[in-house]
């Protein structure tokens, strides 16, 4: 609460930069915000939904003709077992920490500029879940059998192996998704019912209504939400650290030079965090051009915070390449010497894919260094640039990995080339597809921005606030 | 209670397979066999195997049912008829084991078939007989697809139109009528060995005197026997006793691979079994153009293009003839111009003083694509060596001379042939370019031809027959030792084909045989038994006639006439700045292109160069820097007017200047199988130049085209060490134990685990087995053998060029070939192969991360799969060290691999599931191992050590023993089929558990090693160090097993080596 | 009409959290027990206004959470080493093992933790409730908008229409309206 006690005693430089600008009033906020509800769809709407869901449409014909056929209209080989559907699912899935990280993490450590973006966080965080949640359930090569990962006997009696790491993602993904879902709901239900008690037309009452359970913001009410809510953020905390801990697993657990790194659950989370935090802002960003109303709410201070957690994790990323780096050096491995020196730096010129190394090192360890300086942080076009970068380069990262790991390990005669074929180049488009369609449809008929808890961190709503006499506003 | 059962009247829209069936059922006699509940002459079986003649027929007969039986499977409405009481001996679902042998340039192989409820599914060498040992060579393996090949000629063919037999029975005999004297009647034969053939041969000339009987064999031997005729006289054969051999010198001559057998192959690996650091070895030199299978084990090699080799003959026999002072070479040394290229002449001097040491145990040998004076002057040094009598002895040589085909191309010229009578063969195809053979063929008023399949010659045919298989005709013949061996039926003809003997009787004018009585009638002659039905049953049942190996003749060199045979041949020319030497090989896959339809030989990768589907020109990659042209690129040779555009591949080790193409590809008229693949290299051939051509003209094209390579990469980027154990016969001496310190395992620190691994094979375990394999890369020389039989014994299916070029080929066993140097552009790398299946890991790092447990071990220690449990993740193979494992990318036994279509997307295997057709060709269904489930698309499978063998073997051993609770299986009872297979006996496998067993006892040598020892994963196969026993003096000697030296080869007694016990 | 229908409460409007909770204040003095105040936002310091303990929704999330690991612990363990033993990898097959099983173990707990968080909050707050008498006040609309609001239920022993009105007047409350069933 202190921050927003401004007294006579305080000096100026000591005073904190209100999160909402222009100390606008409660009804403001809750008005800016279900306007964009309310108002009609616009134009621009239309010109960006139908593409994507096109685009969407266009992924899931792939993943038909795919199941139909087998997974060899895909690129993969008998080297290179995982490529693209690995790496996508790593790379959703990493993206999909942003916002239960936002809104949990940030919770727990009182970071109250967080209010203005959790609920599109968590939003974005739910559809990269989808995303991701498709690439592990489409790559089985009998995906009708794919129940028998369901911790159930089959037929035979034979259950499912408890030690793979693959069944441990089975869990962990399904948990998050779930968690993620019923924060994401709970921290809705009272804008719900904003929207609701402001609904005109009465099929919108009736929907919104529905959802809103009968929410009436008594403070019986109040008392117990806001210990769910605090449960729920201690809960979703450890949650999403475990659950791209587990992602790593898969490689980690795993014997291939390349992948068996103990580092990797650390330096997984960080990346997750990283992207994560470069997709939130990829979107919040032209969202903010497009609704210009919400300037007040989402500030430069809030992209400058992001922008200077993307600049950590991604120099935690950085630190972790060049932890492998030494560990391989250090070890006296000549597999796991030839993996990180030759196959992805391409020392003896024999790495395939050292470009795509050398990629990533740019994306995601150099231009987040431009971050330094405050300038950047608040220019607008030059973090959507960076993100830009982060979102390519955190792709490579797990390209890097999965594929020049498998396509030169061991023994030289199996060692095989991958090349991506047009059917996973078009799976992977349509999952923006889908992401994209799925929040354009989130923006359309939720609230972008979690009102009451804005409304929370005005000072008006402290008690102790001392209000300037003025005319009731009736 | 003789119940008759009504055969049911051959529908008119009965499938193809009908018609044979249908034909067959036409014949009274079987008529009889199938309406009598069980058959006549069921009362003789009771003597045992003395009837076997019966019972042969008597599977004849049940085949029939059980083809009819199969016609239920395909059409459910149709009659089965159940074997209400068995054919004796025949057990449903047992197999029975009947030895035959298959007709080879080289001789008869000595076979055992296995077939299934009549069905022929799996071919194994005839343990009893000295030139098998029980094992076969990967064309023996391939015959049976052969057999079951879809595309096999299935109908009597009259100037397109399709006819049947009996028609063609009429026509022949209205022709042979008109024949009279025989004058211009001509038969075009392939070389074989059969008794029965040259029997009929003469009957034949008796009746028709004037009758022209022709012999062509693309890739023949007559230099050979010319140069041999020269040297040791007519009427003679010599054959080299490589076993007796302490220093072999080949010249140009692949004795491992194209141009020998597994009788070659085992007497040489004999000699490179090493069972301790005191063991000897024999000392292998080759001097050849690119490298072979031979080249790869030797010990010492030189690259020298093929027309060089004469000179290099020449400059040998010149150091030998001083070194070992004698006159007769000096003699014929003197009758050649002093060779014009110079060669290493330390190479020449110690390896010659090296033969010269070990006189009467040393052995040259020349390629027999080299000239016969070449010939005749390695005939010379060899006896200068005193080897004549002692590694190269004389054998009777039992063929009659017959006509080549350059002269019978001169009689058709002459218009002086009226009927051409072709067996098997396909000249139209691979006849020397010179004789324009499709022109002459045409020519021909009538043209009969006994063909496999529909191919170049059957188009410019007017009768086709079918040709019936090897293992669907009675027969006989002479293996390589000249023992008379048996070929018996498997089967009824599948298509209503004959056999070459059923039609030269009917030219001798004898009736079509309808059993034995032909051969019979042979076996009389040969074997003059007492009591012939016992010896007749023997000789079946053995499969050859005991003692009846050719004997062997004194050889006297003829030194003289050697002079004068030579005297006149001119010098060996150096090869021209910018002209290179074309040297044609017989390909290791489909030999000369008669097994080019044959789908598991077309996906083997080549030995050396591991391309499927394809030939290429192979050069240097000097060669290749000089013509400016990469791998894939497509280079223009041009020969005098003759030229041939050809995919080139750079081959380590090849000598520069010099370009080899295999033959048999480029076929214009074949199935789907090898329909566009490879480059036909004959039209290049000529009948001067049949074997290399010098002289030519190359030049790049610009264009390119894709070649399927299952290895991509062929170096060992430092891994040697640790990979491909190998060190010198001296280094092992010095320190038996290398192996066991070499590559990491050097300095891997012990393993320390928290808990104790689960019971395998423990006193607690169940099965008191632990099934382990080891592999002897001394011996291993890469010939791939075991690949195609483990395609063979476990339903591997095929998977196409496109999908080879994907790298989704599904040999369970491969085998790596490195070229390996300290020195990545060394032009002279050393050669390794490496065979690789699934290593059985007691920790096995597939099974821990399979998500539903469907990779898991088994109490006898095997790493098992359970198709039906596999959802497919693919992750066991992507932690799978030695990427053993196969993924059905697609539904390969149900769809059609072969149909993809350039440039369309949706064609073959990437046409759309829901509407494409869906199944596979019957025959196909046939030829399929009963005991191996066919895996379906989108589950993992990889090598199961055979475990349908080791059941069998577990439920006999249950049977025998009853209630004793003993369950072990005796030591070395079964084998897998990649052991049963390997000529070089270079695979052990068997219970490691079981002291007595072979492999155990291999376990135990100090040159065993396990790979990748450092990740803790105690694999059951153990490879046992290559030992190379170099010549210390010969130039490069030093740098043998250099490369296999990695940066951790040094030792480190001090480490504990984790893992061992 | 409403006369005919039953009284549920009376409820008044206040300016902003600070009236609203010194009016909190006053009531509680008062004695009163079966009222509530209404926010669109939870104020903080409320509950103590309102004499209102601290929440007791992290009792049955406890339970629910243990509940979780136990069921991994049996759902791991029991196929693994019990009615289906198969050796994977040469790992133990008795508790050795059991670390394997951690990531699902954790996974669970939060799971079944969450699950009960939300149920315990809807059973503890009477939600889903669409219905409920204030909603009757055509005021109360503005409870999510900007509206802070005090309603007395006539439930309480202390209510009484004349007095409480009177309460609710003079500690600040406006439009206090008497709201029907």
């Amino acid at each position: 609460m202190t921050e927003s006690a401004v007294t006579l005693t305080t000096p100026p430089e000591l005073v904190r930069v209100p999160l909402v600008s222009n100390e606008r009033k409660f009804t403001w906020i809750s008005d800016k915000v279900s306007n964009i509800v309310e108002s009609p769809t616009p134009l621009w709407w239309w010109l960006t939904f139908i593409p994507c869901a096109f685009i969407a449409l266009i992924g899931l014909l792939c993943i038909g003709y795919q199941i139909s056929n087998g997974v060899g209209v895909w690129g993969e080989n008998k080297t290179v077992g995982w490529a693209w559907d690995i790496t996508n699912f790593v790379f959703w899935i990493g993206i999909g920490h942003a916002g239960t990280l936002i809104s949990a993490i940030l919770f727990l450590t009182r970071q109250k500029w967080r209010t203005s973006i959790n609920r599109a966080a968590e939003a974005m965080t739910l559809f990269a879940v989808i995303c991701a949640g498709i690439f592990p359930g489409i790559h089985v090569g009998r995906v009708w059998m794919a129940w028998f990962l369901a911790p159930i006997p089959n037929a035979n009696g034979i259950w499912p192996n408890f030690r793979s790491p693959l069944l441990w993602d089975v869990f962990a993904v399904s948990t998050y998704f779930t968690v993620s879902v019923l924060f994401w709901f709970t921290g809705l239900v009272p804008d719900l019912a904003t929207l609701r008690d402001r609904a005109k037309s009465r099929v919108a009452k009736y929907l919104y209504g529905i959802f809103a359970l009968g929410w009436r913001g008594s403070n019986r009410q109040w008392r117990h939400y806001e210990m769910a809510y605090l449960l729920l953020a201690g809960l979703s905390t450890p949650l999403v650290l475990s659950v791209h801990s587990v992602v790593s697993f898969d490689f980690a657990t795993s014997i291939v030079p390349g992948w068996h790194t103990t580092i990797f659950p650390p330096y997984f989370v960080a990346g997750a965090i990283f992207g994560g935090f470069a997709m939130v802002l990829t979107i919040m960003l032209p969202s903010r051009l497009l609704y210009p109303q919400l300037d007040d709410l989402v500030t430069r201070q809030h992209v400058d915070k992001m922008a200077k957690i993307i600049l950590l994790t991604g120099s935690i990323v950085g630190y972790a390449y060049l932890t492998e780096l030494f560990i391989a050096y250090y070890g006296a491995n000549q597999y796991e010497k030839f993996t990180f020196f030759s196959a992805r730096m391409g020392i003896h010129n024999s790495g395939w894919y050292s470009w795509a190394y050398y990629c990533m090192m740019f994306c995601n360890v150099i231009s987040p260094q431009l971050f330094w300086i405050k300038s950047m942080r608040t220019n607008y076009i030059a973090v959507f640039i960076v993100c830009m970068f982060v979102n390519v380069g955190m792709w490579f990262e797990r390209f890097v990995i999965i594929v020049t790991s498998l396509a030169q390990d061991f023994l030289p005669s199996s060692w095989h080339h991958y090349h991506p074929s047009w059917v996973e180049i078009w799976t992977f488009v349509g999952t923006f597809g889908i992401f994209l369609s799925l929040f354009l449809l989130f923006m359309r008929f939720l609230p972008m921005i979690c009102m009451f808890e804005v409304k929370l961190v005005t000072p008006e709503a402290d008690p102790h606030h001392h209000h300037p006499k003025k005319e009731g506003q009736h | 209670m003789k119940r008759i059962f009504q055969h049911p009247t051959e529908p008119a829209t009965g499938r193809k397979y009908w018609r044979s069936l249908g034909q067959l059922g036409d014949t009274p006699e079987f008529r009889g066999w199938l309406t009598r509940e069980f058959p006549q002459g069921a009362a003789e079986m009771t003597g045992g195997e003395v009837s076997r003649r019966n019972f042969l027929q008597l599977m004849g007969a049940s085949m029939a049912l059980a083809g009819l039986s199969f016609a239920g499977c395909r059409r459910p409405e149709k009659h089965l008829v159940p074997f209400t009481r068995g054919v004796e001996w025949s057990i449903p679902g047992k197999p029975l084991f009947y030895t035959t042998s298959r007709p080879t340039r080289r001789g008869y192989a000595p076979l055992v078939a296995t077939t299934h409820d009549g069905r022929p599914t799996k071919i194994e060498g005839n343990p009893l007989h000295p030139v098998s040992k029980g094992t076969t060579d990967l064309f023996a393996q391939s015959s049976v697809l052969d057999l079951y090949d879809p595309e096999r000629a299935r109908y009597f063919v009259k100037d397109g139109k399709q006819s049947d037999g009996a028609a063609f029975e009429k026509a022949l005999d209205e022709i042979l009528q008109g024949s009279g004297d025989g004058d211009g009647l001509a038969l075009l034969l392939e070389k074989d060995s059969s008794p029965t053939r040259e029997r009929l041969r003469g009957e034949i000339a008796k009746k028709f005197p004037k009758a022209t009987w022709a012999v062509y064999e693309p890739l023949g031997t007559e230099l050979a026997e010319q140069a041999v005729a020269v040297a040791f006289g007519e009427g003679v054969e010599a054959v080299a006793l490589i076993d007796k051999a302490d220093v072999i010198l080949s010249l140009d001559c692949d004795f491992l691979g194209i141009e020998g057998d597994v009788n070659t192959i085992r007497e040489f690996s004999a000699r490179r079994k090493v069972s301790g650091p005191e063991s000897k070895m024999n000392r292998l030199y080759v001097a050849e153009n690119r490298y072979t299978i031979t080249g790869g084990i030797a010990d010492h090699r030189v690259r020298i293009p093929v027309s060089q080799i004469g000179a290099f003959a020449l400059a040998l026999a010149a150091e030998i003839a001083v070194t070992a002072k004698d006159a007769v070479l000096g003699e014929a040394v003197k009758t050649f111009g002093a060779p014009a290229v110079k060669f290493s002449a330390e190479w020449i001097k110690y390896s010659a003083e090296d033969l010269v040491a070990s006189k009467g145990a040393s052995l040259v040998l020349a390629g027999s694509r080299q000239p016969a004076a070449v010939q005749v002057l390695v005939a010379a040094i060899n006896a200068a060596l005193g080897n004549i009598g002692k590694t190269i002895v004389g054998r009777k040589l039992s063929a009659k001379p017959a006509q080549t085909i350059a002269e019978l191309a001169k009689d058709i010229t002459d218009k002086k042939v009226k009927t051409l009578v072709i067996v098997g063969g396909n000249p139209v195809y691979n006849a020397p370019s010179d004789l324009n053979w499709p022109e002459l063929q045409k020519s021909v008023p009538t043209v009969i031809r006994l063909g496999h399949g529909e191919d170049e010659t059957s188009h410019l045919s007017h009768w086709n027959a079918p040709l019936a298989h090897y293992l669907e005709s009675w027969g006989d013949g002479l293996a390589a030792d000249g023992s008379y061996m048996s070929v018996q039926p498997m089967i009824l003809p599948l298509f209503g084909g004959w056999s070459e003997l059923d039609l030269l009787a009917k030219i001798a004018g004898q009736p079509k045989p309808a059993g034995p009585e032909l051969v019979q009638e042979t076996f009389k002659a040969v074997a003059k038994p007492q009591d012939f039905t016992v010896a007749w049953a023997k000789f079946l049942h053995d499969g050859f006639l005991a003692d009846s190996a050719a004997q062997s003749v004194a050889l006297a060199f003829n030194g003289g006439a050697a002079g004068t045979f030579v005297a006149d041949k001119s010098a060996f020319p150096a090869l021209a700045e910018d002209a290179y030497e074309v040297v044609f090989t017989g390909c290791a896959k489909v030999d000369d292109g008669r097994f080019n339809n044959n789908g598991w030989l077309q996906e083997i990768p080549d030995p050396i160069t591991k391309i499927t589907w394809d030939n290429a020109a192979m050069i240097s990659p000097a060669t290749a820097k000089k013509l400016g042209v990469e791998d894939n690129d497509i280079i223009e040779i041009t020969v005098e007017k003759r030229s041939l555009k050809v995919a080139v591949i750079k081959a380590p080790g090849h000598a520069d200047g010099s370009i080899s193409i295999a033959l048999g590809y480029g076929r214009t008229v074949v199935g789907r199988v090898g329909k566009g693949t490879g480059f036909d290299a004959y039209p290049l051939r000529t009948t001067a130049q049949l074997y290399f051509v010098t002289g030519a003209t190359a030049k790049a094209t610009g264009d390119s085209y894709p070649l399927a390579l299952t290895q991509e990469h062929w170096a060992l980027e430092g891994r040697g060490g640790d990979l491909t154990r190998e060190a010198t016969l001296n280094e092992y001496k010095a320190d038996p134990d290398f192996a066991k310190t070499m590559g990491m395992d050097a300095h891997i620190p012990a393993n320390v685990s928290l808990y104790t691994n689960p019971p395998l094979n423990s006193a607690a375990s169940l099965d008191p087995h632990a099934w382990g394999m080891v592999v002897d890369l001394n011996t291993c020389i890469g010939c791939s053998a075991c690949m195609v039989a483990c395609q063979s014994e476990n339903n591997i299916p095929i998977v196409g060029k496109e999908q080879v070029m994907e790298g989704r080929e599904m040999h369970w066993i491969r085998t790596d070939r490195y070229f390996a140097s300290t020195d990545e552009n060394d032009a002279d790398p050393e050669m390794v192969s490496q065979p690789m299946m699934c290593q059985h890991c007691e920790n096995a790092p597939c099974e821990t991360v399979c998500p539903v447990n469907a990779t898991v071990h088994s109490e006898d220690g095997l790493n098992v799969m359970a198709y039906n449990r596999c959802i497919g993740t693919r992750y066991c193979a992507n932690n799978c060290p030695f990427k053993v494992r196969r993924f059905n990318f697609f539904d390969y036994n149900q769809r059609d691999v072969l149909g993809h279509v350039k440039g369309h997307p949706f064609t073959g295997l990437h046409a759309w599931n829901l509407t494409a057709p869906k199944g596979t060709e019957d025959t196909i269904k046939l030829s399929k191992n009963p005991n191996v489930t066919v895996r379906m698309r989108g589950v993992m499978e990889k090598c199961t050590f055979c475990v349908q063998r080791i059941q069998e073997a577990k439920i006999a051993t249950k049977v025998a023993v009853r209630d004793s609770g003993d369950v072990r299986i005796p030591a070395d009872a079964f084998k897998t089929a990649c052991a049963q297979a390997c000529p070089a006996d270079a695979i052990t496998f068997g219970d490691i558990n079981n002291p007595d067993s072979a492999v155990s006892k291999l376990k135990a040598s100090e040159r065993g090693y396990r790979l990748l020892e450092y990740l803790n994963i105690h694999s059951r196969v153990t490879y046992l160090a290559r030992i190379r026993n170099p010549n210390t003096k010969m130039p490069g000697a030093e740098k043998i097993g250099a490369a296999m030296k990695s940066a951790h080869g040094h030792k480190h007694t001090e480490h504990e080596t984790g893992g061992q016990h | 009409m409403a006369e005919y229908r039953k009284i549920y409460g009376l409820g008044a409007q206040f300016e902003n959290p600070t009236a609203l909770m010194q009016a909190a204040e006053k009531i509680r003095d008062a004695g009163f027990s079966k009222w509530d105040v209404h926010t669109p936002f939870p104020v903080h310091g409320m509950d103590k206004a309102m004499g209102l303990g601290k929440s007791w929704l992290s009792a049955p999330v406890l339970i629910g959470g243990a509940t979780g690991s136990l069921t991994a612990i049996l759902l791991t363990c029991i196929p693994s080493f019990g009615i289906y033993p198969l050796i994977v990898h040469g790992k133990p097959m008795n508790w050795a093992t059991l670390p394997a099983f951690f990531p699902i173990i954790f996974e669970l707990t939060v799971l079944f933790s969450a699950f009960t968080t939300v149920f315990a909050l809807l059973i503890m707050n009477q939600l889903p409730k669409w219905y409920h008498p204030v909603f009757n006040w055509e005021r109360f609309s503005r409870v999510t908008d900007d509206g802070f609001f005090v309603v007395i239920e006539a439930r309480d022993a202390k209510f009484s229409e004349t007095k409480t009105r009177a309460l609710l007047e003079e500690i600040g409350g406006s439009h206090v309206t008497l709201i029907h069933d």
